[in-house]
């Protein structure tokens, strides 16, 4: 549904996008994650046509955005960083202007009242905008961006001002759209992203430093696996009965929990299962295991990786 | 482009900027029409249109001040260029309710008419007085595409008014402007030089036409063509910018 393509934009000598290529389909949420500044935003801008690419090109259901920005812009629902709102209107009438604006075929009242139940703000309609907590009009935004019911919505960090029962009714919203929308979302929250998105976009410094499936993206790029372990018994033993362990690359000791109980972390091959290994190792050692967990890299982990330049000098991955 | 034209409209309305401007025209040609017809006794509504134009070109910027300079302001500009609108009715839209806006405060001089007739019982020359709104509409119609430019130019609406305020005060002097060039040239040269071209760019003087009941195709083509350009160019400020 929207396909970039080799996304360039340059503001004199500094490349806020560089190169960015990726597809959103309908039926999936498309988590856009980074770091304040790695150019989502300038991305999202130029999807909608609100900014112009250097060079690359933007196609939303086979229309350019350049070529053909009305039959393009029909198809998307924008919802920028600071919601579009008329402060001295009231939400009714705003979302009645944008109805006029975009030109939307619906039957108007059941249209707007829906989407308005859709984002809990029905019982607000009447109200000046301006008088709305961030919140609210935060989702004033939202609901915003679904009149006309357009197949591509793309929310710019819709979560931020809300509070956290606000962000939990977001994020349930979000993922009902993803069932019949392509929905491309930002966000520098991580647990949000890994919570609501299919597939997850990482970009800094306007480029793409990795595009996967969320259940896959936390073992990516990665040559090592990890495990944390609370062991009981003496260091010393704790690790060389561990190192002994088929597939084991390293063992650390970390906090001292009581005299005698550690937590140690040990890192092992990508493909080898070395828990059962570990289990009886111990056994034979005599050093009972409290508990064994498999740390994966965590998300927060895997982000720091991937938007600290020193990977990038490296390749990254384009 | 008629979603974009409603809602300027009803802003106008639903904020004070609208009554203020409606007020303050009244105000002004209120009191030049109680000068001129009832103080002075004289039967001149058009001469009430004449004094109008020292205020207009200070009225003006104030109607079109937001039109683009708020939107960048509040962001709400994204809204509307990501809309499924081109360019040209966002412009057009702005451009006619703002003239819109001011053609109500014109017709007040309808209701002058009416009063005088109803008071004094003195015949109107309505040719004449007509043909001087016309006048003033089309001057101020130029002025406002001029201020439309000023406002997308940036994003504070103060800004985009001091300088139409100061343009306007350009543009109403612009014939003694002239006229002192033509003098310094002529003392500097010792001659009798005539500016050409540049007299013939002044609002003033096309406008006076109308209240002279000249209705001649020259002048109506000077304001169209004055407001064609200065929409283009607004046109044009507005797709630049997503380019920088």
């Amino acid at each position: 549904m929207v396909e970039v393509k080799n996304l360039v934009k340059s503001y004199g000598n500094i490349d806020a996008v560089n190169n960015i290529s990726f597809t959103a389909n309908v039926g999936e949420v498309l988590g856009f994650l980074g770091p304040n500044g790695a150019g989502k935003s300038t991305t999202m801008n130029i999807i909608s046509g609100y900014l112009s690419a250097t060079s690359g090109t933007v196609t939303i259901d086979g229309y350019d955005i350049v070529d053909e920005p009305k039959e393009a812009k029909k198809r998307i629902g924008y919802l920028p960083e600071l919601p579009p709102v008329y402060q001295e209107m009231t939400v009714k009438k705003y979302l009645n202007f944008m109805y006029e604006l975009k030109k939307a075929t619906q039957p108007r009242e059941e249209h707007l009242n829906e989407i308005m139940k859709q984002c809990g703000i029905l019982e607000i309609s009447d109200r000046i905008i301006r008088n709305l907590s961030k919140g609210y009009r935060q989702r004033v935004g939202v609901a915003q961006a679904l009149v006309g019911n357009p197949p591509v919505i793309i929310l710019d960090e819709p979560t931020v001002g809300l509070d956290p029962k606000q962000i939990i009714e977001m994020r349930t919203l979000i993922k009902n759209l993803g069932k019949k929308h392509a929905v491309i979302f930002s966000s520098h929250v991580l647990s949000e992203v890994s919570a609501v998105c299919d597939r997850i976009v990482v970009i800094s410094q306007g480029r793409i430093v990795a595009d996967e499936a969320t259940n896959k993206f936390s073992y990516m790029n990665t040559e090592e696996m990890k495990l944390t372990l609370t062991v009981e018994g003496t260091s010393a033993t704790v690790i060389s009965a561990v190192s002994s362990v088929d597939g084991v690359t390293k063992v650390r000791r970390g906090d001292r929990q009581s005299d005698s109980v550690c937590n140690y972390s040990v890192e092992y091959k990508k493909d080898v299962d070395v828990r059962k290994g570990i289990f009886r190792a111990l056994a034979k050692a005599d050093c009972p295991i409290l508990q064994m967990k498999d740390a994966g890299m965590s998300l927060e982990e895997m982000f720091l990786t991937l938007t600290t330049p020193t990977y990038q000098d490296k390749g990254g991955r384009d | 482009m008629f979603a974009i034209y409603k809602k300027e409209l009803s802003s106008y309305f639903n904020s004070t900027l609208g009554y203020i401007i409606i007020a303050l025209y009244l105000l002004f040609s209120g009191f030049f029409f109680w000068m001129i017809c009832f103080n002075s006794g004289a039967n001149a509504l058009a001469d009430v249109v004449n004094y109008m134009l020292y205020i207009v070109f200070f009225l003006v910027p104030l109607i079109t001040m937001k039109s683009f300079a708020d939107e960048k302001h509040q962001h709400t500009d994204q809204a509307l260029f990501t809309a499924p609108v081109g360019l040209w009715e966002i412009v057009l839209g702005k451009y006619l309710s703002a003239l819109t806006l001011y053609a109500l405060c014109n017709l007040v001089f309808i209701f002058y008419a009416l009063i005088l007739m109803a008071v004094t019982g003195a015949t109107i020359a309505w040719g004449h007085l007509l043909g001087a709104i016309i006048g003033i509409i089309l001057l101020g119609a130029a002025m406002l595409s001029l201020n439309l430019l000023f406002s997308s130019l940036t994003e504070h609406q103060i800004i985009a008014a001091v300088v139409g305020i100061a343009t306007g005060l350009v543009f109403m002097l612009y014939d003694s402007i002239v006229g002192a060039v033509e003098n310094f040239i002529n003392t500097l040269f010792g001659g009798d030089y005539q500016v050409v071209v540049l007299d013939k760019l002044s609002v003033t003087s096309h406008y006076q036409n109308f209240y002279k009941g000249i209705l001649s195709p020259v002048d109506f083509v000077f304001f169209l063509s004055f407001v064609v350009l200065f929409l283009f160019l607004t046109n044009r400020v507005l797709d630049r910018r997503r380019w920088v």
